[in-house]
């Protein structure tokens, strides 16, 4: 028994096409079939397992659209999928949108205080971490004033910092190293590295294949919602790679 | 629900405070608007009512004062929580924490502000030239809650219908003017003809006020009907807000 597992998960969206379903267009929509209501299903997932071990570093790739961050959102419990089954045992710490959910007009440090209670934290926790985090953040001095003033690279470093500090069991990583400058980047992997060595579970959403074999115990390659491969990084991308995997727009939240 | 809700204690405290901080952030008088507002509204219906109307009430300012006060506290309070949840998709989409919690800090927000505004009339209403208070002011503790849970079940129920039907939040602005005019707050409940003082005995706005009005200005428990009335209504409230609420929230997500 992993610290999480996914049985049979489908996640379905359903898609609205007319923007707007107003008064006149549902009553134009008596009269002529056009302004009917038209929506379409998108099945984001279909009948996925995932199992994650303690410790362990889970990889996803895939083409755009192929279902990862939903994959993600649904681990993180910010999605309910539409069947199958989620078993956690422990907590998560979703680092999904960096900087996104931080308010403009509040500091930096009244942003940490309500991130941190958003995933459970109570102050003292916070206390207790917060210096650690704006040392990793290096915001200090900057900590006093809003995050509107902030850079979007300090917003993102921040969001990094207060995610890697939650002390989660299971840290979810969303393509957040497609951004930010080097520096930043190999600070995060290592930050990462400090988390996996402690024991805790991760898993990374990415497109560079590269971090994804250096990184991770283990890969999944998922398709049009599908895993259509797991196991062995270096073997997962390769096949990637080797390929030409069919591409189709879906959506996620 | 509760228990998640204790645990989370932290982010509705956050919350709140967030609420507080930017609206009082950059303005002059800051947390003194929390007062003048309550305060003008005070004055102008006092010249339009007691002068101009002539409404048969001594102490007719603090007549009007006990009910507007809360009166304000639930309407703001409602019409806040129609956004609560489809102004918050940012929030709801970093992190999986129990979804009340954005309502309820939403009514507790408001609430604040009504506590402020009783501690800084009511000692007025006792010392200066009042009616003067009696015991049953004490009722107003129990009232309090009552009216705090009573909100809390229409907000629960307005942000979750609102995710699904943005016409709630208009419907609702709409709906708090009417039912301000149809409950006696600025007139007494004598002055309504029988019939419709009897439709009023089904109104949960008017139990509230009438029950305001009886501890803290008429010195009087209110009648079983009015305090009948309010529990009521408070349970009613609850019980429909937290089944449609939590029916709805786990695809809050996918609508905001």
């Amino acid at each position: 028994m992993g610290v999480l597992e996914l049985a049979g998960i489908s996640k379905r969206f359903v898609i609205r096409e007319n923007p707007t379903l107003d008064f006149k267009v549902r009553v134009l929509a008596l009269f002529h079939p056009r302004h009917r209501e038209r929506r379409h299903e998108v099945w984001a997932l279909r009948d996925v397992d995932v199992h994650l071990g303690r410790g362990e570093s889970l990889g996803l790739v895939g083409p755009n659209g192929s279902g990862k961050s939903t994959l993600l959102r649904i681990m993180a419990g910010i999605l309910q999928p539409t069947s199958g089954r989620v078993s956690l045992a422990g907590t998560v710490a979703p680092m999904l949108e960096l900087g996104v959910g931080f308010h403009p007009e509040l500091t930096g440090r009244e942003n940490v205080y309500l991130s941190t209670s958003l995933f459970g934290l109570g102050r003292r926790q916070t206390d207790a971490l917060y210096d650690r985090i704006v040392a990793f953040a290096e915001l200090e001095g900057f900590m006093d004033s809003p995050v509107k003033t902030f850079s979007t690279g300090m917003a993102m470093r921040l969001g990094f910092a207060v995610a890697t500090h939650l002390e989660a069991d299971i840290l979810l990583v969303d393509e957040v190293l497609a951004v930010g400058d080097r520096a930043f980047q190999q600070k995060c992997l290592t930050r990462m590295s400090e988390v996996r060595a402690s024991g805790r579970s991760i898993v990374v959403v990415a497109h560079d294949l590269d971090l994804v074999q250096r990184f991770c115990d283990r890969a999944c390659l998922l398709v049009q919602g599908r895993i259509v491969a797991e196991g062995d990084p270096a073997e997962v991308v390769a096949r990637y790679c080797l390929e030409g995997v069919p591409m189709e727009p879906a959506h996620a939240i | 629900m509760i228990r998640d809700l204790v645990r989370h204690r932290e982010l509705i405290r956050n919350l709140v405070l967030k609420d507080l901080t930017l609206k009082y952030r950059g303005s002059i008088l800051g947390v003194a608007w929390s007062l003048a507002h309550p305060a003008l509204l005070l004055a102008v219906y006092t010249l339009a009512f007691r002068h101009v109307m002539k409404i048969p009430v001594p102490h007719y300012p603090y007549f009007l004062l006990v009910a507007l006060l809360p009166w304000n506290f639930f309407a703001t309070a409602v019409s806040a929580a129609t956004g609560a949840i489809v102004f918050n998709g940012s929030l709801l989409r970093k992190a999986a924490f129990p979804r009340e919690a954005l309502p309820v800090a939403s009514v507790l927000f408001v609430f604040a502000q009504l506590l402020l505004g009783l501690a800084v009339f009511l000692p007025a209403m006792a010392l200066a030239s009042g009616p003067g208070l009696t015991w049953t002011a004490l009722l107003l503790l129990p009232l309090l809650l009552l009216h705090v849970l009573f909100t809390t079940g229409l907000a629960l129920l307005l942000a979750a219908l609102t995710t699904a039907w943005r016409d709630i939040a208009h419907l609702t602005e709409v709906g708090l003017v009417l039912v301000f005019w149809l409950t006696p707050i600025v007139y007494p409940v004598e002055m309504v003809p029988g019939f419709w003082r009897s439709a009023l005995a089904l109104s949960p706005p008017a139990a509230f006020a009438a029950a305001y009005q009886d501890v803290l200005f008429w010195g009087r428990v209110p009648a079983w009907t009015t305090a009948a009335a309010t529990l009521t209504s408070t349970v009613a409230a609850m019980a429909l807000g937290l089944v449609v609420f939590k029916t709805m929230s786990p695809t809050f997500v996918e609508r905001v």
